[in-house]
């Protein structure tokens, strides 16, 4: 099970309100960033998951901080991956079944349900199946507005991100997600999932209103370089609204 | 006195008898005499529909007086004059068994009836047998010799009438042998004919004739659609269009020149296959291959898709 949040914090935040991110501003919106989550196994020697990894690589330079690439690995019928999450299953699991593919690696959701990209055969058409779908995603903007933080003690971290409605619309059954991504220091696996949490449902969040979300603590490699993604989405996590990133400092 | 008496009553009694019996003789016993038929005949008995037949009566009348003939007759017709000992009379287009009926009468009255049965035989309609053809697979151009077989061949009424959709038949045509040439372009024809005597006609009879062509069939990959994309395992469908002059014997499905299905020809030119893209990653080559009957002349369509690799999951 996922390790849940438990504390949320209400707070009247003094963000600027003359601009088109403060959340008292009807008008507010935020530029809407990609969640590109991939479920990949590299410890088999076909080498069709790299396809996918290094497209996401190029993409990733393509689109800078535009988009947020988690990287899960899971076991196949046929290949163990060393990197393998029970976390990951459980969400691949779930991914699947809005879908109607058979379940294979590398299997690639973007924003959620939004999009899914499944199978490689060479790493320029992975990236152009990959475009053609973001080509549309990052043109969107978002209602949310999130900004992650974290506190460290020791070798655990706790994300502490506050969430802002914007808009004029309040939003309803709100999962808040926070993945901590770390640099193998190999090729193509660069933003690995290591850890998982989530929010408790949040009833709502009406526009104009922050509010900050406190997770449970998170084991993680200070060795490496990390980096801590957030993404806001509905509560059966079906379509991700909105995402965010923040590197892990140095330690 | 009372002996002349006697002689007188006697006398008298003579006298009555032979009063009575002259006048009896001229009024009451007179007899009739009616014409009796001693003869009745016809020219047939068995005859088709519609022929005429000779009926005579021959008629014992000793009165010698004019006589009258009366006919009748359970179907057909009497051809005037009709009041005559000999009169011609003409059978029905029904087959099956005619009375004909005559009575003659005099002044003292009709004779006994007599009747006669004339059969008429049911004309059948003509019955084929059999066609046999010189060929019947040919090729553009070339002359079949075709004949019907017929139950009855000797009706002089037979009327032979072919036709086809195709080719054309060679003069001269109402026989039972008749020549037909293949058109140019190949295909299935069909050679019907029919055979009519005076009455009835025939069951139509209708037989195919294959003309060879040797053109590819035309075989067309409908879905899916070029550059396609399909995760590896996946079960594709296929569809085919594939059609020839002469029929397609069978279409079959290659999947990187690999057999994947195959299917008989049918008379839907529609073909739908389910193959499963179990191989490498990458451009995959999709073949419809279409053999058309007859010359076995072979007709492909080509599409290239591309499989996504995937490591299967659990």
């Amino acid at each position: 099970m996922w390790a849940c949040a438990a504390v949320l914090f209400f707070m009247c935040g003094d963000m600027p309100r003359d601009n088109v991110l403060d959340p008292k501003n009807p008008d507010s919106l935020a530029l809407r960033k990609v969640m590109i989550e991939a479920f990949v196994n590299t410890n088999n020697p076909l080498g069709i998951n790299e396809y996918a990894l290094e497209a996401l690589d190029s993409l990733s330079l393509l689109y800078g901080d535009r988009v947020m690439i988690a990287e899960y690995h899971r076991n196949t019928a046929d290949y163990t991956d060393p990197l393998h999450l029970e976390k990951n299953e459980l969400m691949y699991q779930h991914y699947v079944a809005l879908f109607d593919h058979i379940k294979g690696v590398p299997d690639v959701f973007i924003n959620g349900s939004g999009a899914r990209i499944q199978g490689a055969s060479d790493v320029a058409y992975s990236m152009f199946r990959l475009e053609q779908v973001l080509a549309g995603e990052v043109s969107e903007n978002a209602c949310f507005l999130i900004e992650p933080g974290y506190s460290v003690s020791g070798d655990k971290l706790r994300p502490e991100v506050r969430l802002a409605r914007l808009g004029s619309e309040n939003a309803e059954n709100l999962l808040v997600r926070a993945l901590i991504v770390s640099h193998l220091n190999r090729p193509l696996h660069t933003r690995v999932v290591q850890a998982v949490a989530e929010s408790n449902i949040i009833p709502v969040l009406k526009h104009g209103e922050q509010q900050v979300v406190v997770f449970p603590d998170l084991a993680f490699d200070r060795g490496l370089l990390n980096t801590l993604i957030v993404y806001v989405t509905d509560a059966q996590s079906t379509t991700i609204f909105q995402c965010e990133s923040k590197a892990i400092g140095a330690m | 006195m009372k002996s002349i008496s006697v002689q007188i009553r006697k006398l008298f009694i003579v006298a009555f008898c032979l009063a009575c019996v002259t006048g009896c003789s001229s009024d009451i016993f007179k007899s009739k005499e009616v014409p009796v038929i001693t003869d009745f005949q016809a020219s047939r008995y068995e005859v088709d529909p519609g022929d005429t037949v000779q009926v005579s009566v021959s008629v014992k009348d000793s009165k010698d007086a004019s006589l009258q003939y009366k006919w009748s007759a359970t179907g057909g017709q009497f051809i005037p004059p009709v009041n005559q000992p000999q009169i011609l009379w003409k059978a029905p287009d029904e087959g099956g068994d005619y009375t004909l009926t005559v009575r003659v009468s005099n002044a003292d009255g009709d004779s006994d009836p007599h009747s006669e049965i004339i059969h008429v035989r049911i004309k059948e309609a003509p019955e084929i047998l059999s066609v046999t053809f010189s060929a019947r697979e040919v090729d553009p151009g070339d002359t079949v010799e075709i004949s019907v077989l017929l139950r009855d061949m000797t009706d002089p009424t037979l009327d032979f009438i072919w036709e086809t959709d195709g080719g054309q038949f060679l003069a001269p045509f109402n026989l039972p042998t008749v020549l037909w040439k293949a058109p140019a372009v190949g295909g299935e024809y069909t050679i019907s004919l029919t055979v009519a005597n005076d009455k009835k006609t025939s069951d139509p009879f209708a037989e195919t004739m294959t003309v060879r062509s040797y053109a590819a069939p035309f075989v067309q990959i409908g879905e899916p659609a070029q550059n396609a994309v399909f995760i590896q395992y996946s079960t594709v469908q296929v569809a085919v269009t594939a059609n020839h002059q002469n029929g397609i014997a069978w279409v079959s499905i290659y999947v990187n020149d690999n057999l994947q299905s195959e299917m008989n020809g049918k008379a839907d030119e529609h073909y739908l296959f389910q193959c499963e893209l179990n191989g490498p990653p990458g451009i995959t080559d999709i073949r419809a291959e279409a053999v058309a009957r007859t010359t076995g002349v072979i007709g492909s369509d080509r599409i290239q898709v591309r499989v996504e690799g995937i490591l299967l999951g659990k």
